[in-house]
């Protein structure tokens, strides 16, 4: 059971995230070429990683800065970005960082823990109770599967099409080939890295006093993961959000589709003014509730297909592809395509993986896998 | 951009007096400390490897001083509350310092009462890195209802050190009794602790905890798993407890006080009773009070449990009845109780009046009115 779960959570990272194609124009949440950081407000920044030279992307890291001491939301992916983090934080400020908050166990948001854990000796890494078991549980391994990744996606090359089904684009061959060619530069990275997992686990809510600045964390329901955080600044109304909102094109394969409908709801109560996604662009004002509104009328409208689908064909695994190819046929996305991905081939391309890994998510909701 | 600060850490200063009245002060508790025998008034008990309680020795009284749990990690140290003043944190400090070299990385207040909160900024000042953790609602009812209770204290404290030694001088008790001897140490205990507390009052300084927690926080020392739960409100609204599941070991906070039961002003009746439920569904082994003698079985605690549940169906009954609280406190009857928990004992019965009957039905009376 246990190998199954970690096999499937394995297969959705590799296959879904590691594809997207080389388009200059593609949006940031599929593709990030550069590294960048916003200002947000007085002493809170966003940071913006380049996708790893496998093709990985690297989660959003946010800094916020307090009076006494700074905490830190998502040390990405790959050490060498989290080192160049830690540089432009101690540009930024001479106050420690004491705190690293991951807001789930994916490792494109957890695998720079061990970088600040060298750099800070006093840090506490905080994450809700799956999360922190769900790290134990998968990434101290990360490393020695890196041949089964590269054989994974060779396979993947070879058949044409991802484990969704979807056959795949002239794109998206590329971005494969790339990506196994970044496995033995991105894998000399992590040699040294000693892994570290939270040490610090809360269940719904945690408030921390930075000295004058207030941060609440907060777990309001599963959605992309079993244990989503949301980092929240009530002050400065600031939400940052994790890979519960990834923008402008969303993930929704894995996860807890109906739940994330409720958690979105959750979070749409919270007062904010300023989104910071796990991946991609920040959202600001009113963009922000429009955003999540988007995301639950989709993935709403995916769920109640797939439920009458697996209504007309049979319930269980094996029914899968037969209901996959009944929503796509029957529930027309096009209006959702063009609000999300807009006219950008990959973006769209992305939007199909997303759309297809949802479909699969939501049957498995059904069957009760 | 770079801003420049001095590691000094900036904290919630409560409370600020002038220099020169400072300074008398601190004069007079030299004198008192000189005076007060080296004797230490706590012992440091070893729990099981790497856990140790400081048990207080001060009598049962009116004015408390807190027991301390050490629990030692593989890098760092993480303690279970501070005391009623820096003085008494020094000297708990020096008896780590005896066990461990490792520093203290995080001090848990299991709730806001001044008593195991003054002594943070010993823990501060000794370790830069300290974090401190309490209930959420502690940022709210430490600068409310706490600075309310800390202004009686700062203007009642030197007069009842001066009544009680006059008392002590007569030879008669606060009721104008017969003084007994264990009232004449009970008196002379809180005597010591209101002199330690107003010796703090013109510095006072009060670190609110950094880390606010809702319902459960877990953090790993290396060593072990330790739990920071709230289990609901009894004693206070922001009673958390911290268990350590490999051990058994629980450390209750005043959600359980021994001999007599600290109920307190700031209760929650109605609800205490089946907090401590879920306490003892957590089967530990053994529990470190908030203060008194360590616990190795459930039956004070179920005692406990009898006490509140008693008190809960009375004072609704006595509520449904339309008495108020006047009336409800002659209808109400725990003389049952108070046998069990005092026994012939003329000081402790008068603790639990004070701490029990009293300010048990005036809070039983405050949430069965406040609902309605």
């Amino acid at each position: 059971m246990k190998f199954r779960q970690l096999f499937k959570n394995f297969i959705v990272l590799v296959f879904s995230f590691a594809l997207f194609s080389a388009a200059a124009v593609a949006a940031d949440s599929v593709k990030t070429t550069q590294r960048s950081f916003v200002k947000l407000a007085e002493g809170i920044y966003s940071i913006r990683h380049k996708d790893a030279p496998d093709t990985f992307p690297q989660g959003n890291t946010t800094v916020i800065i307090g009076d006494r001491e700074v905490l830190v939301v998502d040390s990405c992916y790959l050490p060498s970005s989290a080192r160049e983090d830690i540089a432009q934080i101690k540009e930024w400020t001479n106050k420690p960082v004491r705190y690293l908050v991951n807001t789930h166990w994916h490792y494109d948001h957890t695998m720079g823990n061990g970088v600040y854990w060298e750099a800070f000796p006093f840090l506490t890494i905080i994450a809700h109770s799956e999360t922190a078991k769900q790290s134990a549980n998968y990434n101290p391994g990360w490393f020695e599967r890196f041949p089964r990744r590269a054989d994974a996606m060779r396979k993947i090359l070879t058949d044409g099409k991802d484990n969704n089904g979807k056959v795949l684009s002239d794109g998206e061959k590329k971005e494969y080939e790339d990506a196994i060619k970044g496995l033995e530069p991105v894998q000399a990275e992590f040699k040294t890295l000693v892994d570290r997992t939270p040490n610090f686990t809360f269940d719904s809510e945690l408030t921390i006093n930075l000295g004058n600045r207030e941060v609440q964390i907060k777990h309001l329901g599963r959605g992309n993961t079993k244990g989503d955080a949301v980092v929240y600044l009530p002050k400065e109304k600031i939400l940052i959000a994790g890979d519960l909102i990834v923008h402008p094109v969303p993930y929704l394969f894995g996860g807890y589709p109906s739940d994330f409908i409720k958690t979105l709801n959750n979070l749409k109560q919270l007062d904010f003014q300023t989104i910071v996604p796990g991946h991609g662009e920040i959202l600001r004002g009113q963009a922000g509730k429009d955003y999540i509104d988007l995301l639950t009328g989709f993935t709403s409208a995916v769920i109640t297909e797939v439920g009458k689908q697996i209504n007309l064909i049979g319930n269980g695994q094996r029914n899968l592809e037969p209901v996959r190819q009944a929503v796509q046929k029957n529930l027309d996305v096009s209006a959702w395509r063009q609000k999300f991905a807009g006219n950008d081939k990959d973006n769209q391309d992305f939007f199909d993986t997303t759309y297809a890994g949802l479909i699969t998510a939501a049957h498995a909701e059904v069957w009760g896998q | 951009m770079i801003i420049k600060t001095s590691k000094v850490v900036k904290t919630e200063i409560i409370g600020v007096f002038l220099l020169p009245l400072a300074i008398i002060l601190f004069l007079t508790t030299a004198s008192i400390s000189q005076i007060t025998p080296k004797n230490p008034d706590f012992e440091v008990q070893k729990i099981t490897k790497d856990i140790y309680a400081v048990i207080r020795k001060e009598p049962p009284s009116l004015w408390f001083n807190p027991n301390t749990v050490f629990i030692i990690g593989k890098k760092d140290v993480t303690v279970v509350d501070s005391n009623i003043s820096s003085e008494y944190t020094r000297e708990v400090l020096a008896e780590l310092r005896k066990l461990t070299a490792k520093p203290v990385r995080y001090v848990i207040n299991t709730h806001w009462h001044e008593d195991h909160i003054i002594g943070n900024r010993v823990y501060r000042e000794a370790f830069p890195n300290v974090e401190f953790i309490g209930h959420k609602s502690t940022s709210v009812d430490l600068p409310t209802i706490g600075a309310a209770n800390r202004k009686g204290s700062l203007e009642n404290g030197r007069g009842f050190v001066e009544r009680l030694k006059t008392q002590i001088k007569k030879g008669e008790n606060l009721a104008g009794q017969k003084l007994t001897e264990e009232e004449r140490l009970g008196y002379s205990s809180d005597i010591r602790l209101i002199e330690s507390y107003l010796a703090e009052a013109p510095n006072f300084q009060i670190i609110l905890p950094d880390i606010l927690v809702e319902n459960r926080l877990e953090l790993n020392d290396g060593k072990r798993r330790i739990e920071i739960l709230f289990l609901g409100r009894a004693h206070t609204g922001a009673d958390l407890v911290v268990h350590l599941p490999k051990e058994k070991i629980l450390a209750s906070g005043d959600l359980i006080v021994s001999p007599v039961p600290l109920v307190g002003s700031t209760s929650y009746p109605l609800e205490y009773g089946a907090t401590l439920e879920n306490l003892l569904k957590l089967n530990a082994r053994v529990i470190i009070p908030g203060h008194g003698a360590v616990l190795r079985d459930a039956s004070y605690v179920k005692l406990m449990i009898r006490l509140l549940n008693s008190l809960k169906q009375q004072t609704e009954s006595a509520v449904g009845r339309g008495e108020n609280l006047e009336q409800m406190r002659k209808s109400v009857n725990l003389e049952e109780f108070r046998k069990l928990f005092a026994g012939d004992s003329q000081h402790k019965s008068f603790v639990f009046q004070n701490y029990v009957f009293l300010p048990a039905t005036a809070a039983a009376f405050r949430q069965l009115t406040e609902k309605k």
